[in-house]
């Protein structure tokens, strides 16, 4: 899943409004960014065992549990960063194909081979998201306006990205 | 390579020469743009919201 990580993280929000929003994208993307590091240090492994399969992501959330816990007290704060991480797993399991455990089976749907069909799944996150992440906003004497701009702007972004991915099907990983 | 050869090396065979493959460069890149995008992007829609 592409966009529709940042619908986890803006339905989190609504969970547990006094952590950042920028806390939240970087948590809900995180085996993300440990992938990009990995193809950056030279050390990545085409299958994601590092950085997507379950053992690896169950050890994001724990440090990650630990570590926002340790600063800030919060445990609560805690606990919803660490589902946001393991609702990467998830959410990649019905768009993506990714690794179980070393030696396991491989999971996901892989609906990126249909583009359309990986719009509508990530356009659900994305609008749940929203509209979740809209009853955190001040209040205003037009909501949705401001629901508007973010879910057009993440749609926006999705459809551009699986255009590009339906014109470079073979665009090389790293 | 001689100084002379330097400026005619082009930028894929500069980062041959610094131990990254092209194909590695552009995965991260790509990757990593796209990251800081679907990051920036809702984080200052919400930073105008809540102004």
């Amino acid at each position: 899943m592409y966009i529709g990580h940042v619908g986890a993280a803006l339905a989190a929000k609504r969970v547990r409004r006094s952590i950042g929003l920028l806390v939240l994208l970087v948590a809900t993307y995180t085996p993300d960014w440990v992938d990009a590091g990995l193809c950056v240090a030279g050390v990545y492994n085409p299958q994601e065992m590092l950085s997507h399969s379950i053992p690896a992501v169950l050890l994001f959330a724990l440090v990650c549990f630990v570590a926002y816990a340790v600063a800030t007290r919060d445990w609560t704060g805690a606990l919803v960063i660490a589902a946001v991480i393991l609702s990467h797993l998830l959410l990649d399991w019905i768009t993506g194909y990714k690794p179980s455990w070393p030696g396991g089976p491989m999971i996901g749907l892989q609906l990126y081979d249909h583009p359309l069909a990986d719009f509508v799944a990530e356009g659900v996150v994305i609008l749940a998201g929203a509209l979740l992440y809209g009853r955190t906003l001040p209040a205003r004497r037009r909501p949705w306006v401001d629901i508007s701009i973010m879910l057009g702007a993440l749609l926006s972004l999705q459809l551009t990205i699986d255009i590009a991915h339906l014109l470079m099907r073979s665009l090389p990983k790293c | 390579m001689t100084f002379e050869q330097f400026p005619a090396t082009t930028s894929a065979s500069l980062l041959l020469l610094a131990g990254i493959s092209a194909d590695r460069f552009l995965y991260a890149f790509r990757l990593i743009g796209a990251l800081l995008v679907a990051t920036l992007v809702p984080l200052l829609i919400d930073r105008r919201f809540r102004r």
